[in-house]
């Protein structure tokens, strides 16, 4: 890897910090390089300290990187606060104009790699302070070695409509730009020249978002809640175009009733919300469960119970959303792991919920869904929608229909309220074949049976976790968004000689046991890697393989893996058992 | 008079004899066959209680889901294919205990169902408890010292939440009430008809006896039922007389008027078109 740069602005929220990132992220996608942003904010509007990391590199990036080499600093608190995360080599460009920057500035002045300029003076020289941001950008671009023209692109796109302000814009990044000129930077490198973009530039919201629109979605119903809510706003910018309806919901026990009741009545139908929600939907799961009708509910997980850390990551809800709800029924979990897999995901979830009739949950979570990520490969669009719906000309006699009709899969015709003569009576109750009430105990076990004879179709759909470097000796052992970083641990591993490989679940419920136990047949030991406290995945490997893990790396500190951090405690690990 | 039988199954009714339920079921029956629904054209959507298990004893589709969440299934539905004709199904617990919220967002959004509340002021398939609309002092076994608060006045709520159409039932009022449930289908956004429903078990106070000596029905051609005010004064009438009727109507537009994407048809009847889709997304 030649190119491999990690720039960090920092401020309060309310600064534009995620300006300067976008500009920054946009310049270095157009002209093919690849990166990986990372949002790290407070749950607060104004003030606080948000930063938003961006990795950059000539290869594709899989996850953040542990050292920054250039931090811009709108405030000198961002400056102290990530010192200890500075590379050797790395760069603060710290705005100058702040108040408290200018007593300091003396001290700033001797401070080694410190680079005070003038960022909000500069600004208003160009024509209001507002532009601060793009003063910023400007200085970061040209350190990178960024040509202006590459820069000026994306102003011009980014302020295509108003001319004056456009205008502006370019000074104001001109003066940012041509302020650091002259000052040397380690990890400046040569652009590609008439390069062009790898893939897409994509939230994992909007990645997931648009799984969604690819898999048909017609009505999304939501409360907010972060980190899901961008999931359901990206959504709703398709609604003049596609026949696609984003519905606020007064709660989330609405909403998910409002995806069933939608879903019954014959479209497709999503929410999306975080734990907190999800445990307000967990009796309409139950609903969705019993009454076998398709929902496809996005679990975006943010750490701890209750309000917990709201706008940081974690992977804590795993075996919740396995068990969630009273008494059994089959549903399927998925966990993608990058945004090409999100958005196959959705295709797949709707596809399969639909064809089992039953809820499908999407486990994502906000280091997923707030970083920016590029996609690898184009995302295909069905040609078709195979619908597992009956009309009256697929029976024989639809005043004979019954909802619930025994089959040995499982699976029974589904048809749609008032689409024809067959009339769909479904219910929350235990029931006969017809969807009316029953008490019977044939009627219970039956069933029961019904429901859980989808089972062994579900689990034939499920694909096994995906190894790299899966013949080795250790094992580590993931699942979702930590994909990358695991992938990357692996690298930095078997550089320095450990006998090291990964592997990632991406579908989880039903347990894909036999692709699993095939997965760690060959090594000698696996080791967990999860942002929850308990090894969730390691506890279903044991349960569902007898399996068991080594032992576990586990972060739940709210902030994503870095490759390092896992690196660092593997060689610990396995220098322990040498 | 239509044919009401075609709205017969042949499933087994579990209420209790003389339960005011049955007065309802009839009236929806005659409702049904004068507004010339046929079974299959109509879906029944409910919650969880002795009212909700009306869609059983009916030949329709119906989705009979959890206690309070009527509302939003049937929202979903509407919203997913609003050529749909709903009628909703609560008990007063159902709608304006647990499904509290999801009655005020429903007449927030003026969706066009039309949702029937059976109103015995107790809690009939637990037993007995108290419910929203119990009198202050009502005494139940949960209650034995009498309800302490203070009964609910889900009429006035609607209206002050601007509520298009208000109306009250009485289950000893058949014809009445199959008038009343024929004008809520045929509005066109969300109508709220409240039914006093005797519950002969658990309410010894709000009987027959006590709605025959207070009810009476407002006259059509004296009452216009579109001056707010005096239909919020009609909702606090009770003690002494309780008036029955269509309270508050005023024209409205209905919420799936309101949104963009269903103007090109039900969102189930608009076809899906991969170009579309592909183009929205690589211009993402």
């Amino acid at each position: 890897m030649s190119i491999d740069v990690t720039v960090t602005i920092g401020g309060e929220a309310g600064q534009g910090i995620q300006t300067v990132g976008d500009i920054i992220a946009r310049v270095c996608h157009k002209v093919g390089l690849y990166l990986l942003a990372i949002n790290d904010f407070e749950s607060r509007i104004r003030g606080g300290h948000s930063f938003m990391q961006i990795r950059i590199s000539d290869q594709p990036v899989l996850a953040p990187y542990h050292k920054i080499d250039l931090l811009i600093a709108l405030n000198t608190e961002t400056r102290d606060l990530h010192k200890k995360e500075m590379a050797e080599t790395g760069l603060v460009l710290l705005d100058a104009e702040k108040e408290d920057a200018k007593e300091n500035l003396p001290e700033q002045a001797r401070e080694k790699n410190v680079l005070p300029i003038a960022f909000s003076q500069m600004a208003k020289d160009a024509g209001g302070k507002i532009m601060t941001n793009t003063v910023a950008a400007g200085a970061c671009l040209a350190l990178l070695g960024a040509p202006f023209s590459a820069f000026e692109q994306i102003l011009k796109t980014t302020f295509a409509e108003k001319e004056k302000i456009l205008e502006n814009n370019i000074t104001a990044g001109r003066s940012g730009f041509d302020a650091v000129k002259n000052t040397d930077f380690a990890k400046a490198f040569d652009w590609p020249s008439n390069g062009s973009a790898k893939g897409k530039l994509l939230s994992g919201s909007n990645a997931l978002a648009l799984g969604a629109l690819a898999a048909d979605c017609r009505l999304a119903a939501f409360y907010p809640m972060s980190p899901a809510t961008g999931i359901m706003i990206h959504l709703a910018e398709f609604m003049d175009q596609l026949p696609v309806l984003v519905e606020q919901a007064e709660d989330e026990i609405s909403a998910v009733n409002m995806i069933i009741g939608a879903s019954y009545a014959g479209v497709r139908a999503l929410t999306a919300t975080s734990g907190g929600g999800f445990s307000l939907m967990a009796e309409g799961l139950g609903l969705a469960g019993i009454t076998e009708t398709p929902a496809v509910i996005i679990n975006s997980q943010r750490p701890g119970p209750a309000t917990g850390l709201p706008t940081r990551t974690g992977q804590g809800d795993l075996l919740f959303v396995i068990h969630a709800s009273q008494d059994e029924f089959p549903r399927f979990v998925f966990a993608p792991g990058s945004p090409n897999q999100a958005y196959d995901t959705m295709i797949r979830a709707f596809h399969l919920s639909e064809k089992y009739q039953v809820p499908a949950i999407i486990l994502t979570d906000q280091y997923f869904n707030d970083s920016l990520w590029m996609t690898t490969r184009k995302m295909a669009v069905p040609e078709e929608i195979e619908r597992f719906v009956a009309f009256d000309e697929d029976m024989t006699s639809p005043s004979d229909y019954k909802r619930f009709a025994v089959t040995a899969s499982g699976i029974s015709p589904r048809a749609l309220p008032c689409k024809g003569r067959a009339l769909v009576c479904a219910t929350a109750n235990e029931h006969d074949e017809a969807g009316h009430m029953s008490e019977t105990i044939a009627d219970r076990n039956t069933m029961v049976e019904k429901r859980q004879a989808k089972i062994k179709g579900m689990t034939g759909e499920m694909k096994g976790p995906k190894g790299y470097h899966g013949e080795s000796e250790s094992l580590l052992v993931g699942w979702g968004s930590s994909d990358g970083a695991i992938r990357e641990a692996v690298d930095l591993l078997r550089f320095d000689n450990f006998d090291v490989g990964g592997l990632v679940f991406s579908d989880i419920w039903p347990f894909p046991q036999k692709k699993t136990k095939e997965a760690l047949s060959s090594c000698k030991r696996f080791i967990t890697v999860e942002q929850n406290a308990s090894s969730q995945l390691g506890l279903l490997i044991r349960q569902q393989t007898g399996h068991s893990f080594h032992t576990s790396l586990l972060q739940y500190d709210g902030r994503p893996f870095t490759p390092n951090w896992i690196a660092e405690h593997t060689k610990s690990v396995l220098e322990e058992i040498r | 008079m239509k044919d009401t039988t075609q709205y017969n199954n042949d499933y087994e009714n579990k209420w209790c004899p003389g339960c005011g339920n049955f007065g309802i079921l009839n009236a929806i029956k005659k409702s049904l066959a004068d507004t010339q629904i046929p079974p299959e054209k109509i879906l029944m959507v409910s919650g969880i209680g002795q009212a909700a298990k009306t869609p059983h004893f009916l030949h329709c589709n119906f989705f009979h889901g959890l206690h309070g969440r009527a509302l939003p299934v049937a929202t979903g539905a509407k919203l997913a294919d609003h050529d749909l004709t709903i009628l909703v199904n609560m008990g007063d617990g159902d709608c304006y205990g647990e499904g509290g919220n999801h009655l005020l967002a429903a007449l927030r959004r003026n969706i066009n169902l039309t949702l029937l509340v059976h109103n015995n002021m107790v809690y009939g398939l637990t037993k007995g408890q108290a419910s929203p609309t119990s009198r202050h002092g009502f005494v139940t076994k949960a209650q034995p010292q009498g309800v302490a608060c203070q009964a609910s006045n889900p009429l006035a709520l609607a209206l002050s939440q601007g509520a298009g159409f208000v109306a009250r039932g009485y289950c000893g009022e058949i014809e009445h009430l199959s008038q009343l449930i024929s004008a809520g289908i045929s509005y066109p956004g969300f109508s709220l008809i409240d039914i006093l429903q005797v519950c002969v078990s658990f309410n010894k106070e709000n009987t027959y006896t006590f709605y025959k000596d207070r009810v009476y029905t407002l006259d059509k051609e004296e009452y216009k039922a579109d001056d707010l005010h005096q239909a919020l004064d009609l909702t606090m009438e009770w003690e002494e007389k309780i008036p029955i009727g269509i309270i508050y109507q005023k024209e409205t537009r209905s919420y799936t008027d309101e949104l963009a994407p269903l103007q090109s048809g039900p969102l189930f009847k608009q076809t899906y078109d991969p170009k579309k889709i592909r183009k929205a997304i690589s211009d993402a």
